[in-house]
């Protein structure tokens, strides 16, 4: 063995994670090379440093905050019992991206409404289908994206434009401090007019 | 978690003192603000509430809790990377630079006699320096303590890219490390 490849198997020693024939090998490389014996003496110290870094303390109210969000979340849900398996941060991670959203709806919804009423749309189911269209494609595009693959498959085709709909009264109720981008002011007015347009 | 899963909120409440520590940790050491680490925290335990549904009872809870933790760290990176524009990102992403490259700013002299709190900062600061793939691997590993093959779970990455990333992180920060007496720390 070389020390080249040694040097590759130094942290997987220490982890116990190598193969017999891969510890047999290193193990023979470092009784006859002080140089990869220094090399892992030093990764042992690194390793060492970093487990015993200080934990950092929670905050005594965390607890609290969290739980008054869930009962906040729970009281929403008991007025719209469907809007419990919403959550739009899941694929709009950043602040802004979810205004983007709520505008893009505001204008779908606005247009839908205006095609209904002018009577070129047929029934209001019609009417909410021809808005789900391009809305779940906005949101699938956002769900492509490679930011969170472990969640994205958490979430159901289908469910896209309602989930959009309700985070984003979930983030404007929330208020600013949680998310910095909700403190635009065009957030809370988009979302005021989506929310009783669609339901 | 079955008690979670139906809807118990006092069920739910043990789970989020069983975690709180582990959930603010992990995401402290990939952002390094503690303060947004707390705000990222309340989100994970926000959508394990909200999503409790889909967790799967094959499944390890704690995999799932630190894959969604995760994932929210990293788009916070993200987020910032964005805020403070291109020019930062090595600065914030960390960078594979070599030995010194760290010590070159405004660290301590190596020879010099660092406390404990020092010390600590000294290695902190390491740690964020390191890119992000390498980071998250080390901060799993070392920090919360997991198998690699949570690790390789939690990155959705093959068992054998668990391995170097763990290495190479490891290797990275010993660079970063070098020169520093390392038995203060521990
Ligand atoms: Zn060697």
């Amino acid at each position: 063995m070389i020390c080249r490849d040694a040097r590759e198997l130094l942290s997987a020693l220490i982890d116990e994670q190598l193969t017999d024939a891969e510890e047999i090998a290193i193990r023979s490389h470092l009784e006859s090379c002080a140089g990869c014996r220094a090399a892992l003496g030093e990764m042992e110290g690194a390793v060492a440093a970093v487990r015993s870094l200080p934990r950092v303390d929670v905050s005594d109210d965390f607890t609290a905050r969290v739980m008054g969000r869930v009962e906040r979340f729970e009281a929403r849900r008991f007025r719209w019992p469907r809007w419990e398996r919403w959550d739009l941060s899941v694929w709009l991670p950043a602040p802004a991206l979810r205004v983007a959203a709520a505008l893009v709806l505001g204008v779908l919804v606005g247009y839908g409404g205006a095609r209904f009423w002018t009577g070129r749309a047929g029934a209001p189911m019609h009417a909410q289908e021809e808005l789900a269209a391009p809305a779940e494609s906005s949101a699938a595009s956002a769900l492509s994206s490679p930011v969170e693959p472990g969640l994205q498959r958490a979430i159901p085709a289908g469910d896209e434009i309602d989930y959009v709909l309700d985070r984003y009264t979930m983030i404007t109720g929330r208020g600013a401090t949680a998310l910095p981008g909700a403190s635009n002011p065009s957030g809370p007015a988009v979302a005021n007019q989506d929310v009783p347009v669609r339901f | 978690m079955a008690a979670v899963v139906a809807g118990s909120q006092d069920a739910f409440r043990c789970l989020v003192e069983r975690y709180q520590s582990r959930i603010i940790n992990l995401v402290f050491r990939y952002i390094g603000d503690r303060h947004r680490a707390e705000d990222i925290a309340q989100e994970v335990f926000l959508r394990v509430y909200v999503h409790r549904m889909r967790y799967r009872q094959s499944g390890k809870f704690s995999t799932w809790i630190f894959t969604i933790a995760a994932n929210l760290a990293k788009n916070e990176i993200r987020r910032v990377v964005r805020l403070r524009g291109s020019v930062e990102i090595d600065t914030v992403e960390g960078t594979a630079g070599g030995p010194g490259q760290y010590l070159a700013d405004s660290a301590p002299h190596p020879d010099a006699v660092a406390s404990r709190e020092e010390l600590s900062a000294i290695v902190s600061r390491a740690i964020r320096k390191l890119p992000p793939k390498y980071r998250e691997a080390l901060v799993l590993r070392d920090i919360e303590g997991l198998s690699y093959e949570e690790i390789g779970e939690i990155l959705r990455i093959p068992g054998g890219t668990v391995r170097s990333r763990i290495n190479r992180a490891r290797q990275s920060l010993r660079e970063k490390l070098e020169g520093y007496d390392k038995r203060d720390l521990t």
